[in-house]
Formats: structure tokens, sequence, C-alpha cells
């Protein structure tokens, strides 16, 4: 082959990366944020020039009057990645597995272990899975129910157990979803309920924000 | 065991309750939901394809056949002229070792270029490795940290790469086709070939589906991480950003297959609900199957089209349900812990699920597009195998136009067994199959587990490459087995547990990804060569019917035979010895 065919084929290949590689998605990423720019950022959570989260990223939810994500193997850390170094039939994942249902249950007495999705037991693929599916959830509710009503009362509102309760079963059952049309699993994403806790909680003044 | 108590639908009608109860079912249905929506839209574009494969006038012309011809002009006489194979192959090798180049310069030194945003350079071999594994349609990812990569990286030089990997891909299966209708010993030209297969296939794609990810909820923006502070805690953590939308369109629609983000699909950003699920599947598996249906207008013979359907159907059928039962099922240790277990989540997403995370993940070794949208170290070793059995076929159903030229090498090798059982001629598409044809063939078919065994018996000759592997020894061999199969296949996928990203690994799966992708397609290209010298006769009745039942079966037991053959003795070490094991499967303690 010629040098001048060779030098355009070189040509040609950078030619090609710029356009397809370099031009193609610069000029999506500016029409994008210009057609919506709430999902073209990755549905973050925004006050004040501050940014809480995403919608679609769990966080650890530190507090027992939050909803629990799935348990993560990367610490919820947003450039982390997968369930950890153990294969399924590894003896650590049965351990790690034996101490994660342990604490599940020590969080949630009043919980029978058959009524324990093994999602929340078992480490997400992306450490951030930010859904529950919607008995995980459910399972919630009578620590979440008491947790509230103590942390309420330290900053003097006397609201019963019962108003709490239903007012966590209508936010659950207000956010879920299924994960296929009629066929799918249902879950709730545990971003989305527990903002409307801290909401709940700000507005009875008990905490002063995010 | 039903818990719809609170369910917004009402709770109390029989089927919602009975669909979410009884999750096998479902979740059957939902995978053949998932291939019914695949094989129509695979229908759908067909035509088109074929369009291409002919080149006949379709509906894009007034845009993409503007844009090839003005970058026809400018390349002169050498995008004009028609080519034979050696030309067109030594084209191919100079285009894609200057995109490897320039790619490995920008990628090597990227701190050193514009908007880089980051102080973090790869190693030498990790770069090697990156770059052959994009440049060669695999995508391993052992890189894993966006953070790290800069924006020319992610942009001109990784998506760069997944764009013209495809491209070639598509180029080389319009070669061959045009080689086996022409009579003139011409095969075509690159320049020409590649740029029909961006403008008026992948781009147009591409755009399309990066329109739905943007409306699902998939970022796209220029920034490179966002400071998050998450709630009620003092940490700031940097979420990344940046072009994920356009990335996980042509990861897709090229069955590229590397994620943005370190867990790719599985990653809520890159693939947030079952909806962009359906679409990445849909996107990955689209242009391979409907190139395998458009071969029926290409060549005149629907028979031969449905033939290859139903063969390849069968065996994503069972690879897929495979793979879905497994997952479904978990493995004693596990289920016998008393949660209610519903299928292995471990390493699956909430929003996905089982049966939608193991069509995925078996779309994407069927396919070479190797994406996963869970973790195949958390899979049951049956799981595995079920996806195992994809890869040592070699991706039955290939990338973008490499998936035409893989059947065609069993079809051809399947035509000469069947015809010389029954005693026929040995007849492609009324052309005579003659030994240099069915030489190549085999060659092409030998290459995939020669590429695969050698590597693996060193590997396993040398325990100091694995020992970092906590895991039990029959999953380190299934780890390291498909580590290099998922390289020699070009699929891209990844079960890890011991680390990749060492010298050995880097290098080696990168020479593995050059040669499992040039070295065939020479080989494909010299079989088109070859036909492109003979021209058809008139049917004779001597020959094997390539759409009848018979030569499906034919075809079929070829295939699963070639397979078998080849992996079974590292199979038994590996997966089945793992699925044994866990449960219990031995007799009176043999092991």
């Amino acid at each position: 082959m010629k040098p001048k065919s060779v030098i355009k084929l070189f040509a040609f290949a950078a030619l090609f990366m710029f356009i397809l590689g370099f031009v193609y998605p610069t000029v999506s990423s500016l029409a994008a944020e210009g057609l919506d720019p709430f999902q073209a950022n990755g549905s973050l959570i925004e006050d004040n020039g501050t940014v809480y989260g995403s919608y679609l990223l769990a966080q650890a939810f530190n507090e027992s009057y939050f909803f629990q994500p799935r348990p993560s193997a990367t610490g919820y850390n947003y450039t982390g990645s997968g369930s950890g170094p153990y294969a399924l039939d590894a003896n650590q994942t049965l351990n790690q597995t034996r101490n994660l249902i342990n604490k599940f249950i020590s969080d949630n007495p009043t919980v029978n272990i058959s009524k324990i999705p093994y999602s929340m037991v078992s480490y997400s693929g992306s450490g951030v899975d930010p859904d529950i599916p919607l008995l995980g959830a459910q399972d919630q509710i009578p620590r979440i129910t008491g947790s509230l009503h103590s942390i309420l009362l330290v900053s003097g509102k006397n609201v019963s157990n019962s108003s709490l309760e239903s007012f966590l079963n209508k936010t659950v059952s207000k956010y879920v979803v299924q994960n296929f049309p009629l066929f799918g699993s249902y879950y709730v994403n545990t971003v989305q309920l527990n903002f409307a806790i801290l909401n709940l909680l700000i507005g009875y003044g008990a905490i002063k924000g995010y | 065991m039903s818990y719809v108590s609170t369910d917004s639908t009402g709770g109390t009608n029989f089927w919602v309750s009975f669909f979410e109860s009884q999750r096998l079912v479902s979740g059957t249905i939902i995978i053949l939901i998932y291939i019914l929506l695949l094989s129509i839209f695979a229908y759908l574009i067909s035509g088109y394809i074929a369009k291409l494969y002919r080149g006949e006038k379709t509906w894009l012309d007034p845009i993409s056949g503007r844009l090839v011809n003005f970058f026809i002009n400018i390349f002169g006489e050498d995008a004009k002229k028609d080519t034979k194979m050696r030309e067109y192959f030594i084209t191919l090798l100079i285009f894609n070792a200057a995109a490897g180049i320039f790619a490995f310069i920008f990628f090597y030194f990227q701190t050193y270029f514009p908007f880089a945003g980051v102080t973090h350079n790869y190693s030498f071999s990790l770069s090697f490795n990156t770059v052959t594994s994009f440049l060669t349609n695999t995508n391993l990812q052992h890189y894993s940290d966006p953070l790290h990569l800069s924006y020319l990286s992610k942009t001109f030089v990784l998506t760069g790469l997944m764009f013209l990997a495809a491209a070639t891909g598509f180029a080389v299966s319009m070669a061959f086709i045009r080689g086996i209708l022409n009579e003139n010993g011409r095969i075509g030209n690159f320049y020409r070939d590649f740029l029909v297969s961006v403008f008026y296939l992948i781009l147009p794609l591409t755009i399309l589906v990066t329109i739905i990810f943007i409306l699902s909820g998939v970022p796209q923006d220029l920034s490179q991480y966002v400071n998050v502070n998450p709630i009620l805690s003092g940490g700031i953590q940097r979420l990344p950003l940046g072009p994920v939308a356009t990335w996980e369109a042509i990861k897709n629609i090229g069955t590229n297959g590397g994620g943005f983000y370190g867990s790719n699909a599985a990653m809520p950003l890159e693939n947030p609900n079952w909806f962009t699920n359906l679409v990445e599947f849909l996107s990955f598996t689209v242009i391979p199957l409907g190139s395998i249906l458009s071969l029926g207008k290409v060549f005149n013979n629907r028979g031969f089209a449905r033939t290859l359907y139903i063969v390849l159907i069968s065996i994503f059928f069972f690879t897929t349900f495979m793979t879905f039962f497994a997952e479904y099922s978990g493995i004693p240790s596990i289920t016998s812990l008393g949660t209610l277990f519903t299928g292995n989540m471990m390493g699956k997403e909430t929003a996905i699920g089982i049966s939608q995370s193991s069509i995925f993940s078996s779309g994407a070794v069927f396919t070479s597009t190797g994406a996963a949208d869970s973790v195949l170290l958390a899979f049951t070793p049956a799981g595995l195998l079920g996806l195992m059995g994809n890869l040592i076929l070699n991706d039955p159903l290939g990338g973008v136009g490499t998936g035409v030229l893989n059947i065609f090498m069993y079809v051809i090798f399947a035509i000469f067994i069947t015809s010389l059982m029954v005693g026929k001629l040995p007849e492609l598409m009324s052309i005579k199959i003659s030994s240099k044809e069915i030489k190549y063939s085999t060659l092409s078919l030998v290459t995939h587990p020669l590429l695969v065994l050698i590597p693996f018996g060193i590997t396993m000759l040398l325990p100091a490459l694995v020992i970092g592997d906590p895991n039990p020894r029959p999953d380190v061999i299934s780890s390291v087995l498909y580590e290099f199969l998922s390289a020699a296949s070009n699929n891209g996928s990844e079960v890890g547990g011991f680390a990749t990203n060492t010298a050995f690994f880097n290098i080696a799966d990168g020479i593995l990804m050059l040669m499992g992708r040039f070295i065939l397609m020479g080989l494909q290209l010299a079989i088109a060569q070859s036909f492109a010298t003979k021209s058809p006769k008139v049917e004779t009745g001597r020959t094997i019917e390539t759409g009848s039942p018979l030569f499906a079966l034919m075809l079929f037991v070829t295939i699963i035979m070639l397979g078998v053959l080849s992996f079974f003795p590292v199979l038994a070490l590996g997966p089945f010895l793992s699925w044994a094991k866990d449960f219990n499967l031995f007799i009176g303690g043999l092991l």
C-alpha cells in the first residue's frame, strides 16, 4: 500500500474518532441540558445549590427512622462497584449472609425470619441500589414508627403511633412500583421514602434541614 | 407467600396476586416477552439491513447518502475503487491500527491533553488492555472508576473506538455477503462500507436510543463529577457524571458492552428501571439478529434465514432458561437460611429482578456485547454455566456484523459434513464449496478453542496468578476460563474474583482479543474472496436444502458438538464441579 494511502487512513480514523467519539457526545450533552436538565444531570436532589443525593442512588441513611436500603459491599460508594470478592458458594458469603440476617432481625425485632426478603440481606450489584422489595419496606415500618415517635417526643410533639404508622403505610403505597408491567415484583425507592420522612420531621420542626 | 397487602391496584385481583406470588411463572412470561419483542424488532429491521447488504435505495438516502458521498469525495480514489480481499483487509487493519495508536496515546497520556479533569494516569498494561478491548468490540473493564477517566478518554478514545469497532464489524459482513453475491472477484471498498455502516445503521440507531435513555433518566452532561452531601452525614462524596446516555447507546447498539460505571448496567444511573433494561437488551440484540434474518431477503432464500433463526433461538432459549431457573432456585446453603427466597438477588438490582437480569446477561453473551446488569461472580454455578454455554460457541449471534460471519463458518462446516453423510454436493447458495473454504472455516472454528485453552492451561500451571482469589477452587477455574472465553470471543463480560488488572491478564487478554478478532476476520474475508470468483450454478437438486428441518437439526448438532467437545473437560472442572458440590451430588463423599 502506498504511503499516501496509509496517511489517508490515519486521517480517516482520527476524523471519525473525533466526529463520533467527541463531537456526538458533546453536542448531545449540550442538547440534553437544554431539553431536560433534571434527568440529564442524574436525577439529583438539590436544595439551595447543595446536592443531597440522587433519586437513583442509595445512601447509608444512618438513622433508625429511615428506611434502610439493601446492604452494600462498597459502603454506598458511588465509584465502587460489585457485590464483593466472594462467589455465591464461598463460605465467606454464607457467613456474611448470616450476619446480615442477624443484623436485620436485631434492627427489626418484630420481624419473623421467613418474612425477610433475601434481597434485604444480600449485597446489590451496584452497591447503591436504592430500591427494596415492598415487603422489605413493610418489615421496617414498626421500627420506624417507634423511632419517629420518640424523636418527635424529644422535640415536644406527641404524635400517636397509629397516625405515624398510617403515614408510613400511605407513603409506601404512594411510591410502590412494579419492575415489569403486570408480571413484575413490587418495590419501593428508599430515597423517595426517606425524603418523605425528612419532610415530615422538618414539618414538625424536629430537625432543621437536610 | 403473597405479600401485596398495600397493593396500589387494590390487591384483591386474583391474577395480580397470582403473578406476584408465582415468581417462576411471571419470570418465564417476562423472558418470553423479551424474546418475542426481540424477534419482532429484528424482523422489522431485517428488510432495511437486507437493502444495505444488497446496496439498494433506502429512505435514509437523502441524509445518509449525502454524508457518505461527501466523505468518499474527500478521500478520493482510495474510497472509490472496488478492491479484492487482500487490499480490503490491509485497509481495515491499517485503519484499526491507526485508531488503536491514537487511542493509546490519548489514553496513556490522558493528563497531558486538554480538559483532562483528572490527575490519574493508567499503567502501560492497563492502557494496552483497555485500548485493545475497545478496539476489538470486547470491552473488558479492567479500568473501573469513571473518576479516573479524562473527558477525552471517555469520549474521543472510548466512545470513538466503540463506534469504530461496531462499524468495522458491519463493514466486514457487507464485504462477506458481497463476496457470495459477486462474481467479479471483488468484495468492495472498506471506506465505503464503513461509512455506510456508520451513517445508515449505527449512528441513526444510536441517536434514537440516546434520546430514549435521556428521557428515561440516564444522565448526559459535560461535568466530570458532582459533589454530593449525603443526608445527615458529614462526608462529601463525588458522584461521577458525564456523557452517560450517548455512551450507553453506542455501548449497546454497537454490541460493545463496556460500562461507563464500574458496575456496568447494574448501576442505576446506567440502567434505572425495567424499561431501560428492555431497551438495552433490544438494542444490543436487534442488529445481530436482524442481520441474520436479513440473509433470507439478501439471498432470496427465506428457508435459510428461518433455519438460522430457529437454530439460534433454540440455543438462546436453552441457555437463558438454564440461567433463569438456576438463579431462581439459588443454592441450598443460602436457601436453607430461612429467609423469603424468591431468587438469587445477590449482586442483582431490585428494579430489574431475577428474570430480567438473567435474560439480559444471557443476551449479552449470546451476542458479543458482554454488558452486565448484575454481578456474574454472584451467579449460581448452573447460572454461570448457562452463560458460558454461549461463550464456548464464540457468541452464537455474534456482534454487529461479526455474527453473520460466525454463523456462516458453522453453516459451511455443517453443509460439508451433511453432504458427506448423505452423499450430495456441498454447495452454499448454489456456489460449490471447495477444499479452500472448508480449510478456512475449519481453521476459524478451531481458532476460538485454541485461543482460550492454551492460555487457560498456562494460567492453571502458574497458581501464583490467581492466588489472591478467596473462592473455592472450582469457582476460580470458572472465573479464569470465563476471562479467557470472554476475551477470545470478543465478548467482554467478566466474572472476576481474582485480580484481573495485573500485567499478566492485561497483556494476555489484549493479545487474545486482537487474535480472536482479526485472525477470524482475515479467514472469513479469505472465504469471501474465494466465493467472489465463483458464479452460482443452476439448482440441480443434488445439494442439501439449507431451509430444510434436516439441515436445521444438523446445524444445531454441529454447533453444540463443536463447543461441547472442545470445552467439556474444563467445564467439568469448573462450573459442573461447583454445581455438584453445592447440591451435594457426590455419592459416598467422593470429594
